[in-house]
């Protein structure tokens, strides 16, 4: 007797599958992100930042998605997303690396780590409900 | 919240005269620094807090962040400081009140400089994923 187990069928859908929920959550941490910057931005520097968003497939041997604030494509020459994220400190700081203004502490405003972490347990609800339907 | 800064808090002035309160002159402020405070200095912040709920416990997630700054033309001292920070807080035990700590754990190390100062400024953003519960009332 016989038995036939397509075992690479099955390992291609999955990692179609898989594929379609990582673009999925990537969506979701981005809308996330976006709604967090929405309500903590309080100037036009960082509303600024809400049009340059993206999510990219990411070109690393693991794969994955990128989600990027002001990443390549979306930089003008102004690079200020990781100090509205991390902060900058004190002392003689432009904010956000603009020298026409004058120098002030810059507290962080994290938009994009939050919405990571939000989306964690909610990604591996996904993956499996995912994997369940094959 | 109070209660997991403040166990911070007691950790980093337990031990005055060494280790990174000694490298920071106690300067470890919450949220932001004043104007006026000398580097080098750390802040540390809430990057998010989640909370989890199951029958009996209640889980809170705490993302926070640890950034060190230090003005030097030699990139040593924030070394240093990194070095310390680390010594004191990996996986480090605190005493949390009303509240059980489960875990003090580094995530990712961010540079966060401003050469355009003179001395330049040298930075670090230090993550610690942090797990606290407690049985639900």
């Amino acid at each position: 007797m016989t038995v036939k187990w397509y075992g690479d069928q099955v390992l291609n859908a999955s990692k179609i599958v898989l594929k379609n929920v990582s673009k999925e959550v990537a969506n979701d941490v981005m809308q996330d992100a976006k709604r967090i910057l929405k309500q903590k931005a309080k100037t036009s520097t960082e509303t600024g930042l809400l049009s340059q968003f993206d999510v990219r497939e990411s070109k690393f041997k693991d794969g994955g998605y990128l989600i990027y604030c002001q990443g390549p494509g979306n930089y003008t020459g102004k690079y200020h997303a990781s100090f509205v994220e991390l902060g900058t400190p004190k002392k003689g700081v432009h904010p956000y690396g603009n020298k026409n203004t004058p120098a002030i502490n810059q507290p962080a405003k994290p938009f994009m780590r939050p919405a990571a972490k939000k989306n964690k347990s909610s990604a591996s609800k996904k993956y499996q409900a995912a994997l369940d339907k094959l | 919240m109070n209660s997991l800064f403040a166990a911070i808090y007691n950790r980093f002035s337990s031990t005055t005269g060494s280790g990174f309160y000694n490298d920071v002159s106690g300067r470890m402020y919450l949220n932001h620094a004043p104007q006026e405070a000398s580097f080098p200095y750390c802040v540390y912040f809430s990057v998010s807090d989640i909370d989890e709920l199951d029958f009996g416990e209640e889980r809170e997630d705490f993302l926070l962040q640890f950034s060190i700054f230090s003005q030097n033309n030699s990139a040593y001292e924030a070394g240093t400081l990194l070095e310390s920070l680390k010594t004191m807080f990996d996986d480090c035990s605190l005493t949390v009140t009303g509240w059980r700590h489960l875990q003090f754990q580094r995530g990712s190390v961010y540079p966060n400089n401003d050469f355009d100062q003179v001395p330049p400024v040298v930075g670090y953003s230090v993550d610690y994923d942090v797990l606290i519960e407690k049985t639900r009332t």
